[in-house]
């Protein structure tokens, strides 16, 4: 078992994406490589300006989406775990939309919106386990006082994972788990087991393919969900 | 009638009552407007197409459990009252609209037009 792994497995998933549009629009495809999901674009009339895409599995229907809409990922709010804001709840939706489709150039503000999310719905439960990764130090250190609110003000078990030797102190209730092998340095994961409500599972896996380039995909299956936080676990500690 | 109608050729009365009587629906009109720019589609994706283009305008998105209900209205109801006002036909699961009379077309063009293009003020693209 091994990170890559799991990406090779959501590779698997065969999603197609099929973009409606008067014309097709390069920025919107440009995030999903024909690599890991099949594109395929469709003409709507030249007079329609609604765009929108929709998305199958196995050939069968699984979600739609207005381009506009759609838009908002490519440059998604930036906000803190705990606010609660309009914009927020639409792109949550947005994201469940997208769920268990891997991208294959995501930038680090793609990443960090998505990792808001699992915060924000970890913060919103307020226990459970949360299971964070974050590459290298100096990613966690500008994180820090966002991990400090949430390891302090909630029940949640935090544990942060990270490669090389960390010596900083880290944020109070905060467990800190290093490696100085391999994956840790360069994959970006968060994992929330829903603190017993299955609904609420989520998790997104991330490797950075080139600077400030990820290959990932996030999802809300409760068992793929536990099967990466037991890998962390087991493997990391 | 095995030809397509001269556009210019007009409609009999009955068959613009069963025009708009078909139009008065959205789903059936975006259906015909996708049949109109591509000419035949299967069932399946006509359904995908049209929940999705009808709910980009309104909710942004669509799920599986909507798309459904769009597929079985398409399949019992609307294709039905489609087939029946000469506009389209139904074939072994691919819907075309090879029947529909010229001047019947032109309306529809026009309605799609009006319909499909937003006038979004300030947050649009």
């Amino acid at each position: 078992m091994s990170f890559a792994a799991f990406l090779e497995r959501v590779r698997g998933f065969r999603r197609e994406l099929v973009f409606y549009a008067a014309e097709p629009d390069p920025e919107l495809a440009a995030p999903f490589s024909e690599r890991a999901v099949s594109i395929h674009h469709r003409r709507l009339p030249a007079d329609t300006d609604e765009g929108f895409l929709v998305i199958r599995h196995d050939g069968e229907f699984v979600s739609s989406i207005g381009l506009d809409e759609l838009r908002e990922f490519v440059t998604p709010p930036i906000y803190r775990p705990w606010d609660e804001s309009l914009a927020s709840a639409e792109y949550r939706t947005l994201l469940e939309v997208l769920d268990n489709t891997l991208w294959y150039s995501l930038d680090r503000r793609q990443l960090l919106a998505t990792s808001r999310e699992i915060e924000n719905r970890a913060w919103r439960v307020g226990r459970g386990a949360l299971t964070v990764g974050f590459q290298r130090l100096p990613a966690f250190e500008e994180q820090i006082p966002v991990y400090e609110r949430l390891a302090g003000e909630t029940a949640l078990d935090v544990h942060v994972y990270g490669h090389g030797d960390w010596e900083t102190p880290t944020a109070p209730g905060v467990a800190l788990h290093t490696d100085s092998g391999g994956e840790l340095g360069d994959y970006w994961f968060l994992a929330f087991d829903g603190g017993g409500d299955d609904l609420q599972a989520c998790a997104l896996l991330a490797r950075e393919r080139d600077p400030d380039s990820f290959e990932g995909f996030w999802t809300y299956e409760p068992d793929l969900v536990d099967e990466l936080q037991n890998y962390v676990r087991e493997t990391y500690g | 009638m095995g030809e397509r109608s001269d556009e210019n050729r007009k409609l009999g009365a009955a068959a613009m009552d069963e025009l708009y009587l078909v139009l008065r629906n959205r789903e059936r009109r975006y259906a015909l407007y996708l049949l109109l720019e591509c000419g035949a589609i299967s069932t399946e994706e006509l359904a995908d197409a049209v929940t999705g283009w009808t709910r980009a305008a309104t909710y942004g998105m669509a799920s599986r459990r909507v798309r459904d209900q769009v597929h079985l209205g398409l399949k019992h109801r609307h294709l039905p009252a489609m087939v029946e006002a000469g506009l389209v036909a139904c074939d072994d699961g691919t819907v075309s609209i090879d029947p529909c009379p010229g001047a019947a077309r032109g309306i529809i063009r026009v309605a799609r037009r009006q319909e499909t293009t937003t006038n979004r003020g300030g947050g649009g693209r």
